[in-house]
Formats: structure tokens, C-alpha cells, sequence
């Protein structure tokens, strides 16, 4: 039996595919809560979770011969994430129920409120009551992230969120008088007619509650969203390449002025307070995904489980264990994975850490064809760690291309 | 076996659509030649992309035998003849081989451009014309108009003209009569020795070069030895035969009749079309007249998408030249484009139909150059050079004067349109000749015209500024001095020799400025500003800047999907390569064509 210490920390995330009704943006797996049974989907992701974590410790099913060699054993979680969808769309108790179940598997033999573990949960503003957050905070939830997307009515009213901004502002106050000290928001930029004062103006709004976090993502219209469906047929005017660049670079220079980190491409946290279960993710680290639509990441694997939910369900409470999308991951594609995800740090990828993991030559090779975005100010180079510059972060499609 | 009496030997002429292919139909049917299960859609056109475009590339022969009223048998040749402007010396071999021709016009259309300067040829040729007024079943047809113009602008007697229904059959023995009645027979002499003209060939993977020839004197034998009197490449005949349409084998071809010959010629360059087969035992003192060698007149460059594709071109460009003695290439490199090949072609419809078959028939990927004509330029220390590509082009202080190719063109064009064609002319640097009415609603408008403007969009233009009523024709007439500068154009500072164009000087400041509008639009954003100039020597005329791109970022990675986002860098990756790289600016494929599309757009 391997010791606790000796076990290699991992990303627990589990995925809560519903919602109020879908976002005009949002190409995410997710659906109107009003046509499932959400007791039920919750029973069986914690069936999942047994099936996967449970005392064996060892993946049950696995006529893939891949799966079977990614065995979870030797890993431990150190980060539980609730993403969806809106994981607070569920009744409390059962949002509540799971909760439960996670940490009864994540620390058996401890009381988690000794641990050290970072426990998020998503959340939209016009799910918060009072009560909600309470029990959430009692249940052991010490992080919060609030999809709060634009200050402006306008702009929520065309993303098709269900709040407003001064709802969102009250649940913020309710989330922090519950005693929820590390909170992030979530803002989105380069809206259709969103100008560059008005951004800022967002920026403005929210730096003045002083959230521990905030991630600002730039608009990315996806094929087949209601949003992008108005951009093309002209309805909405185009989000303009220059003007979304500036937004950016503007964002970068208000929240670091305001105290913020700029640690990841999207993402701005106060010192210390930076997300670790996506900060693992970025390094290329291993995590398990539970629920619809989830990934995983194990030895020398990826895996996603079905995004339909019946499915799903069905295979669960058969005691099936057997996800959609398996790949085998070389060590080359390790090795460039671990590029392309460490690159969208601000910390970058340190050659010495990955030469010991993949050799000298291999690291070598794809760091060279990195060079000559140094000489056009993309990427920034020193004591064999790499970086992309603020450029370079808006530029990263083009630099991580290379890495392939 | 008929008396070379009873020979008679023809062709069609006819414009696109007027109805060629479906009159031939019908003849080959109501001489029993073909039955109606044999008659396949218009079996003498049998070339996909012939079909397609409606017209003819590859000349055949077929056989008729045609029993007339009264009684009389005859043994009919018809010879089929290509149909573009780019072929017209394959088509005055045709009309060489024939001593008549049946002129088709469509009743509801009358004279196009092609077809006058086809009769003409036929004229010049001593050739019998039986003027042919086809489609006159449809309601829009108008007979009388068009015997008026065939007799006000060929000057020939048209009250013999026969009326014809290719469609429906109506009038088509009459045409038969007529070619028994009125088509001479073949004069030449059976015992002279033997002058047999090639007026067409044909590569076949199995025996060869074949060629379609017409016996002028004497009488060509199986297995005798053969010399071509124009390259004296000699050679034994292996196989003689004819087409009913199907190949028939025969022993010989006597004066006057038509055929092929197989004689393990390896490929169509050892018989070139007009040259004149002779008895090597007992040679003619004279070739027939005629013969020349053809001559590209249009060349691009044609480089393979992807580098390591150069070996497969060459072997794809070498195999369509076994059966094509017009298409010239040979290898030349660029700074841009790497690896590839020059090539000359006959004219702008060869050059469409080469990179056609290349793509579709080989299936490779290519990347053509803006097409250009042959310059004869004189430099300062008194030499004359021929320039085929301009990246030849001498530096702007070497070259003392140019001369381009002319070519002759004639619209004809409904009345309401002789302005707006003009306009075109002038805005191709056309020189008038001419403008004559065909009849009191159409004109045919000759201009001179530099061969490199019409090149690249003149018969669009026509086409669009006529709404379709315009028919064209053109032949090369003659090199004239022209002032003509080479326009460079330099992207990131650097010249691009594949985008390379020769101007006259008064377009050059448009066309730098068109280009280079057009560049910045095809060209995609890169890491960093890129200046596209167009330059004429040192002197930059047009200048526009590319901005450097600022956004390209996947801003979020949604739970932890890795796999997601790394298709998107792949399709990312995969549409990088396509383009080419030009110093560290990556430049698509489309762009080395933009200099065709410069004057549509602006």
C-alpha cells in the first residue's frame, strides 16, 4: 500500500450540465435544466466517483487496453472543482448531497476542514440566496466562481444571462458575509458594439469589490451559438481584431495597477490567492473528470466521458465505466502539451523541469523554433525558463502553433 | 472500292452552339455510319472537358459512305476542326485536307466572329462553302436576315443555302446532296509520288503517335517506309486504317482518301501537323505548302504546391506533351515559389486546358503564374533578346526599346454595343482598323491589340459589357514597339519575382496601385507590419502596409479539453503550410494570380 505522502497530487472536476436556459455564447455542454432529472445525474456521478475512486483505487472497467494502464492509483486529489452548466441550478440538498460524497472520497480517513484542499464551485448570481451560500460555505466550499460576464444590462441581455449587474452585486456582498474570502468573477470582452470605455468602465466596477480573482476572456464566437448567428447574419456588428487587442492590453494594465496578477493569458488573482486546480491543468498536471462531457487526464492517456446525459446515467447505474473520446498520449505530445498549456502562464515552461521528464533534445528542439518569436518581443527567454510576453499571450495561437 | 471521283472531303464550320456537334450527328446517322444505339451524345466530341466548355480540342476523321437519289455511291470524308482562336493553324491544316465545308449559322443568332474568320480561312484554301442556316425549327428564327449577312459580308451566293433542322432532321439529306453535288472531288495525282498531309495526330499509350493524314499524290502503302519531309524523320508504316467512326484497318490510302498511320512514331513531335509524309524509297521533290512550326505565345509559370511535387509535374507536364507538340516547358526556379517549370502555350484556352488536366487528370496541386506574352527587347549594346518571363527582363537602363506581339481582333456585336466594345478596346490600348455593319443590327469592330491586354480579363469584359451578344475572334498580326516597363513588386522589402509584371508605362502607376491594394487583401495579417510596394527599377509607385496582427489567442481551455484546443492549433498549423513563405512573410497561393483580378476589383 503506498503511503499517503508518496501520492502524486491531482485535479478532481466534476461537471454540472445545467442551466436557468443556455447563454448565447456558450458552446459548453450544457442544458435546460427544466427537461432532467437532476437527483438522478447526481446519483450517478457519485456511482462515477465510486466506480472511478472508490476503495480499489483502480479504474473497474478497462477492455480498452489503453484505460487500463491509466490506473488513478499513486494519485490524490489536492483540488475539487463543481463546473458546468450552473452547478448551483441544483436544489441545495443536492448540490449538497454531492458535496458530500466528494469529500468522504478526496479525504476518507479526515475531517476536511484540517485539509489544504481548494474546493470551487460555479456559480451564477441568480442562484445565490442567502441560505444557498451558507450551506455551501458549511459543506466546505472555499472558493467561489461567479459568472458575472459584463456590468452593463445591455450587454447581459445580449449574452442572454438571467441577472442583472445589481443582482449580481447583492449575491457578491451575500457571498463575502458567508464568509467566502476567495471569490472570482468571471467577465467577458470584445462584445458586438462593446467599446473600449465601456470595458473599462467593467474593469472599474468590478476591481472596486475587490475580488481575490478575476478571469477576463476575450469573446471567442463559436459556430453554431445564437451570438455568433447574429454576428454572421449581420444583426450584431463583428467584435474588431484591433480594438479587442486593446481591450486586452488595457485589461493587463488596469488590474496589475490595481494589485492583481497577471498569471495566466485569461486570468488575474491577487498574490496567492491564483486558481490551483486550473494552475494544474496549465502544467500539464493529472486530473479526473466526473459527470457528462468531462476530461481526465492520467499516465500517458486523456479521456472524456459522453456529453448526453441518458447515456450517461444509464451506463453509470449499469456499473459501467467507459468513456467516448480515449486518446493515448506519447511523450512528445506530453512534452508539447506541457508547451502549449505552460506557455499560457505567466511563469511560462521551465526547460530544465521538462528535460528531466522528456531529454535534453527533445526540449531543446522545441524551444528553438520558439527563438525567433524573442527577436519580435512574443517571448522572453532567461535561466531556461520561457515566457510569452503580454504580446505574446494575445498572440499565443500563432506561437504554440509552432510547438506541434 | 469508289474512284477517287467519288471522293468528296469536308469539314463544318460553324460558331459554339450553332450547332456543329448535332448536325455531324445526324450525318453519321442517315449514312448508316452510326446506328441510333451507337449514337451516343455527339459522338465525334468525346473529350469530358470539350463537353463541358462545348468545344473542340482534338480534330477527327470519319468515313461516310452515302448512297445519293440518284443512285450514285460516294465515299464522304468528314474532318472534324477545333473550334478556338488558340488553334487556328490546326484548323487551316483541316481546312487544307478538305475541298469544301459546310457553314453552319444558327438562324436565330446569324454570323459570329469565329466563324467569319474561319470561312475566310476556308476561302483563302479555295474551298467550296455551302452555306448551312441550321435551328430553323425554333420560333426566333429568322432565315432571310441571315442569308442577307452571309451574302453582304462573305459575299456569297446565298439563295442555295440550305435550311436545316439539325435537331428534328429536317433538310439534312438536302445537305447530303449537296455534298455529293456540289463539293469537288480530290485533284490530286495517284501516280506522282506520294504526299500524304498530316493535319492532325494523336498519342495512344500502346502504338504510339498516330497521324491523321489526307493523301494528296500517289498512294500510301503498309509497311512502306515513310519519311517526314520537314523533320526527315523516317519511319515504317505499321498500321493503316480509317475511322467508321470505329478504327478500321486498310491496306492502303489512295489519292484524295483520309486516314491514320501507325508507325512506332514515339510521339506526336515525329509528326508534326502540317508536315508532308512521303515514300522515303521514292521521295517528293516538294512538301505540300503550309507547314510551319508552331510557336507559344502565351507563357506562366507552373510550380508544384508542395516542393517535393517536382518530379511528379515533370512526369505529368512530359506525358500531355507526347500528344501535344504545341505545349512548350522548361524548368526554372524562383526565389518565391521554388522548383517549377516555364511553359508556353498556344494561347490562353491551351493555357486553361494544360493546368486543367494537370489538376484534374494528375491530380496535382499547382500554383500558376500571372500569364505573359514573349517581348523582343533591344538592349543598349544593341542586341535583341526574347523575354518569356519578366523576371528576364533586363535592368530598366540596358533595355533601348521593346516590342510586343500585336494580335488582330474582331468583335461582332449587336449595334447598341459598338460604344461599349470600343471602350474596351481603348482601355486595352487597342488600335482601330475597322468597323463594317454585318447586317443594319450588327457590326463587326477590328481592332489591333497588344496580346498581353487581352490576356488577362478582355473577354470578360466584352462578354459582360455586351450582356453576352458579342462573339470574338483574334489573330496574331505582327511585334510592335511598345513602352514598356517591368513593375516589380517587393513585399517586406523584398522584390517577388513571381509577381513580377510587364506594363505599358502609361497603366503602370494603376496597375502598381491595383496590385498592391489587392496583395494587402489577399495577404493575411503576420506578427509584424508588412510593407507591399510596387516599384518600377528603384522608384516605388505604390506602397500599402499590412498591420501587424494583434489578436489570436484561444482565451479559454474549457475544463481541462487539451484535445480541443489542440485540433485548433493543427488546423491552425495545417493552414500555414499551404501558403508559401517568402522570407518570413507567408504569402497564400491565390496571391500570385492577384495581378489577373488587379483591374475587375478596383
Amino acid at each position: 500500500m503506498t503511503s499517503v505522502d508518496r501520492l502524486e497530487p491531482c485535479g478532481l472536476y466534476i461537471h454540472i450540465p445545467f442551466c436557468l436556459r443556455k447563454c448565447s455564447y456558450c458552446d459548453f455542454v450544457s442544458y435546460r435544466i427544466s427537461s432532467y432529472d437532476t437527483a438522478r445525474y447526481c446519483s450517478a456521478v457519485v456511482r462515477e466517483m465510486q466506480l472511478v475512486l472508490g476503495s480499489s483505487r483502480r479504474i473497474s472497467v478497462a477492455d480498452d487496453g489503453l484505460l487500463s494502464q491509466a490506473s488513478i492509483e499513486g494519485l490524490r486529489p489536492t483540488t475539487v472543482y463543481i463546473g458546468g452548466g450552473t452547478p448551483t441550478v441544483l436544489p441545495v440538498e443536492q448540490l449538497g448531497a454531492l458535496i458530500t460524497s466528494i469529500w468522504r472520497v478526496v479525504v476518507p480517513h479526515q475531517d476536511y476542514s484540517e485539509c489544504d484542499i481548494e474546493f470551487t464551485v460555479e456559480a451564477n448570481p441568480e442562484t445565490l440566496s442567502e441560505e444557498y451560500l451558507s450551506e455551501l460555505r458549511r459543506l466546505g466550499v472555499n472558493r467561489l466562481s461567479i459568472g458575472l460576464q459584463s456590468t452593463m444590462d445591455k450587454y447581459l441581455s445580449m449574452l442572454g444571462r438571467p441577472h442583472s449587474f445589481d443582482e449580481f452585486v447583492k449575491s457578491y456582498r451575500l457571498a463575502v458575509q458567508s464568509g467566502f474570502h476567495n471569490i472570482s468573477v468571471d467577465l467577458i470582452y470584445g462584445l458586438p458594439g462593446q467599446t473600449l470605455e465601456e470595458w473599462r468602465e467593467d474593469l472599474s466596477r468590478v476591481v472596486e469589490l475587490t475580488p481575490s480573482h478575476i478571469s477576463c476572456y476575450a469573446l471567442t464566437l463559436s459556430d453554431g451559438t445564437a451570438l455568433s448567428e447574429e454576428v454572421r447574419s449581420f444583426r450584431l456588428p463583428e467584435p474588431q481584431e484591433d480594438l479587442v487587442a486593446d481591450m486586452y492590453h488595457d485589461t493587463v494594465s488596469v488590474l496589475t495597477e490595481s494589485g492583481y496578477c497577471h498569471y495566466e493569458i485569461s486570468n488575474f488573482a491577487a498574490p496567492g490567492m491564483e486558481c490551483k486546480h486550473n494552475m494544474n491543468y496549465w502544467l500539464n498536471g493529472y486530473y479526473v473528470g466526473l459527470g457528462v462531457a468531462a476530461h481526465a487526464h492520467l499516465r500517458g492517456v486523456r479521456y472524456a466521458n459522453t456529453a448526453e446525459v441518458e447515456r450517461y446515467i444509464n451506463r453509470v447505474e449499469a456499473g459501467i465505466f467507459m468513456p467516448e473520446h480515449v486518446e493515448a498520449v506519447s511523450p512528445a505530445r506530453e512534452l508539447s502539451d506541457s508547451f502549449i498549456l505552460g506557455l499560457r502562464t505567466a511563469r511560462g515552461v521551465n526547460l530544465k523541469e521538462l528535460a528531466e521528464r522528456f531529454g535534453e533534445a527533445p526540449v531543446a528542439e522545441l524551444a528553438g523554433r520558439l527563438e525567433r518569436f524573442v527577436d519580435i518581443g512574443l517571448v522572453e527567454s532567461s535561466e531556461g525558463q520561457i515566457r510569452l510576453t503580454e504580446q505574446g499571450m494575445i498572440l499565443s495561437n500563432e506561437i504554440m502553433a509552432e510547438v506541434l | 472500292m469508289l474512284d477517287q471521283s467519288a471522293i468528296r472531303n469536308f469539314c463544318i464550320i460553324a460558331h459554339i452552339d450553332h450547332g456543329k456537334s448535332t448536325l455531324a450527328d445526324r450525318i453519321l446517322e442517315n449514312t448508316g455510319t452510326v446506328s441510333e444505339r451507337e449514337m451516343t451524345n455527339q459522338v465525334l466530341d468525346n473529350m469530358d472537358l470539350e463537353r463541358e466548355r462545348g468545344i473542340t480540342i482534338k480534330l477527327k476523321s470519319v468515313r461516310l459512305e452515302y448512297t445519293s437519289r440518284e443512285g450514285a455511291k460516294y465515299l464522304f470524308n468528314l474532318i472534324d476542326t477545333p473550334g478556338h482562336v488558340d488553334f487556328s493553324y490546326e484548323v487551316s491544316r483541316s481546312l487544307a485536307a478538305c475541298e469544301g465545308a459546310l457553314l453552319v449559322v444558327d438562324a436565330t443568332q446569324g454570323i459570329e466572329a469565329q466563324t467569319l474568320a474561319t470561312a475566310y480561312m476556308a476561302m483563302e484554301h479555295d474551298l467550296t462553302l455551302i452555306p448551312v442556316i441550321n435551328k430553323i425549327d425554333l420560333p426566333s428564327a429568322d432565315p432571310d436576315r441571315v442569308k442577307q449577312e452571309i451574302e453582304d459580308i462573305l459575299g456569297l451566293d446565298a439563295s442555295e443555302a440550305l435550311l436545316v433542322s439539325a435537331k428534328t432532321g429536317q433538310g439534312v439529306i438536302e445537305v447530303l446532296e449537296a455534298i455529293a453535288n456540289r463539293i469537288p472531288p480530290p485533284t490530286g495525282d495517284p501516280a506522282s509520288q506520294l504526299r500524304a498531309l498530316i493535319f492532325d495526330s494523336h498519342y495512344d499509350s500502346y502504338r504510339g503517335a498516330i497521324a491523321y493524314v489526307r493523301v494528296v499524290d500517289g498512294v500510301l502503302t503498309k509497311g512502306m517506309r515513310i519519311r517526314m519531309m520537314a523533320t526527315g524523320k523516317e519511319f515504317e508504316v505499321t498500321e493503316l486504317g480509317v475511322f467508321r467512326p470505329f478504327m478500321d484497318h486498310v491496306d492502303s490510302l489512295k489519292t484524295g482518301e483520309v486516314g491514320f498511320v501507325v508507325a512506332s512514331m514515339r510521339d506526336v513531335k515525329d509528326c508534326l501537323v502540317g508536315d508532308t509524309i512521303t515514300d522515303a524509297q521514292s521521295p517528293a521533290p516538294e512538301p505540300l505548302p503550309g507547314y510551319r512550326r508552331v510557336k507559344p505565345m502565351v507563357y506562366c509559370g507552373l510550380y508544384p504546391s508542395e516542393n517535393n511535387d517536382y518530379g511528379e509535374l515533370r512526369a505529368a507536364l512530359e506525358k500531355l506533351q507526347l500528344n501535344d507538340s504545341a505545349l512548350a516547358f522548361e524548368p526554372e526556379t524562383s526565389a518565391a515559389l521554388g522548383y517549377g517549370f516555364r511553359c508556353g502555350f498556344l494561347g490562353l484556352l491551351h493555357m486553361e486546358v494544360v493546368q486543367e488536366r494537370l489538376e484534374r487528370e494528375y491530380d496535382l496541386d499547382i500554383v500558376t503564374t500571372a500569364p505573359n506574352v514573349t517581348y523582343q527587347v533591344v538592349t543598349a549594346d544593341g542586341q535583341e533578346i526574347e523575354v518569356d518571363n519578366p523576371a528576364k527582363w533586363p535592368e530598366s537602363v540596358k533595355v533601348l526599346s521593346v516590342r510586343e506581339p500585336f494580335v488582330r481582333v474582331s468583335v461582332v456585336a449587336p449595334k447598341d454595343y459598338v460604344g461599349a466594345v470600343m471602350d474596351v478596346f481603348t482601355e486595352k490600348r487597342g488600335v482601330y482598323r475597322e468597323m463594317n455593319f454585318i447586317s443594319p443590327e450588327r457590326a463587326i469592330i477590328v481592332y489591333d491589340t497588344p496580346l498581353s491586354e487581352i490576356l488577362v480579363d478582355f473577354f470578360d469584359m466584352v462578354k459582360s459589357r455586351t450582356r453576352g451578344y458579342a462573339s470574338i475572334d483574334y489573330e496574331f498580326d505582327s511585334y510592335r514597339e511598345s513602352d514598356l516597363v517591368k513593375l516589380e513588386i517587393l513585399i517586406n522589402g523584398r522584390p517577388v519575382d513571381a509577381l513580377s509584371v510587364i506594363v505599358h508605362r502609361d497603366k503602370a502607376q494603376a496597375m502598381g496601385r491595383g496590385l498592391v491594394s489587392r496583395l494587402r487583401k489577399i495577404i493575411p495579417r503576420q506578427m509584424f507590419d508588412v510593407p507591399i510596394q510596387a516599384a518600377i527599377g528603384s522608384r516605388v509607385i505604390a506602397r500599402e502596409t499590412i498591420k501587424a496582427k494583434r489578436k489570436d489567442v484561444l482565451a479559454k481551455c474549457y475544463g481541462g479539453d487539451v484535445t480541443r484546443k489542440r485540433k485548433l492549433l493543427e488546423r491552425q498549423k495545417e493552414g500555414k503550410k499551404r501558403m508559401k513563405q517568402l522570407g518570413n512573410v507567408e504569402v497564400p497561393q491565390d496571391a500570385f494570380m492577384a495581378v489577373l483580378r488587379v483591374d475587375g476589383d478596383e
